[in-house]
């Protein structure tokens, strides 16, 4: 499978949203737990346009997304999602080193991520390191709890980061 | 009816002793004081009121977003100040922080630990933060 990584455009806002749901879901979530994220699994035309937003195009298709925000200088990961069609063929991670790599381009040390429960080792695969943890309790759930990596990358960028293992 | 409370460890702003940075029961979250201290030094953010309380506003910031909350979400705080003098200053920078819908506030005047002049703490409302894979 070739895929080419590219910024997404803001048109395809709405195929990103789609794509993130459905991604989400295939971790076997309720569709109420999906619904009651609405808003953080929505990537609006503002969203891309004001964000840099990575997709991995097949020519048919967009199988996953990952996105670099800059809050205040600092920068982080969000909006990590492959279509569950394309998982485990390494573009999650593909589109992570890419976001990293530009990440440390923009002068990065540290990326952070706030991971699924269940993605924890997708990043520490690629280097990340929990560093905190955020409550994200939900009905049924209310223990429930999100780790937050932090990524460090080095001048010469993700080069240097543990080599890659090829799943997720 | 039982209430679970989580403990919010913020990845940004270590906590300095044997307290929670925040916890969160339900939808709303409670802090710990915040003071002008950089979390990258460990140490005081400068000889100034404005100094200090900006990096305390900056912490707290932080960690309420650390947290799936958020400035414009706190709806209660509690300003603890060293010196009344610097009343003026505080509303400067409360307007700054707050531009819209500022919460309650309470400002005792009180003697602060390690040199500080300025502690603020804060209740907030956190939502659902965005998750990711």
């Amino acid at each position: 499978m070739s895929c080419r990584i590219r910024r997404a455009r803001p048109s395809e806002a709405g195929e990103l949203t789609r794509l993130a749901r459905a991604a989400k879901a295939s971790w076997g979530y309720p569709p109420e737990w999906l619904d009651a994220w609405r808003e953080e699994l929505t990537l609006s035309e503002d969203y891309v346009t004001q964000n840099e937003v990575f997709v991995a195009d097949t020519g048919d298709a967009l199988a996953g997304v990952a996105a670099l925000e800059h809050v205040r200088g600092e920068a982080v990961l969000e909006h990590v999602w492959v279509a569950p069609s394309h998982q485990r063929q390494g573009i999650g991670e593909a589109l992570v080193r890419h976001a990293l790599a530009r990440a440390s381009e923009a002068g990065d040390r540290v990326v952070r991520v706030t991971s699924d429960p269940q993605a924890v080792g997708f990043y520490e695969r690629l280097g990340g390191r929990v560093a905190g943890s955020t409550p994200a309790p939900m009905p049924g759930v209310p223990q429930r709890v999100l780790p937050v990596l932090e990524l460090h990358l080095r001048e010469g960028g993700p080069s240097l980061l543990l080599p890659s293992r090829s799943s997720s | 009816m039982t209430v679970t409370k989580q403990v919010v460890e913020s990845s940004r702003v270590p906590r300095l002793g044997p307290y929670s940075q925040a916890v969160r029961v339900g939808d709303l979250l409670f802090t710990a004081g915040q003071g002008g201290i950089d979390p990258k030094t460990g140490t005081v953010a400068g000889p100034t009121f404005e100094a200090q309380a900006r990096q305390a506003f900056e912490n707290l910031r932080a960690v309420l977003e650390d947290a799936g909350s958020g400035l414009e979400q706190v709806v209660r705080v509690t300003c603890y100040m060293a010196d009344p003098g610097a009343f003026a200053t505080l509303n400067e920078l409360f307007a700054e922080y707050f531009p819209s819908a500022p919460p309650v506030r309470s400002v005792p005047v009180v003697s602060l630990p390690k040199s500080l002049l300025f502690s603020i703490d804060a209740i907030a409302v956190a939502g659902p933060p965005r998750e990711n894979g």
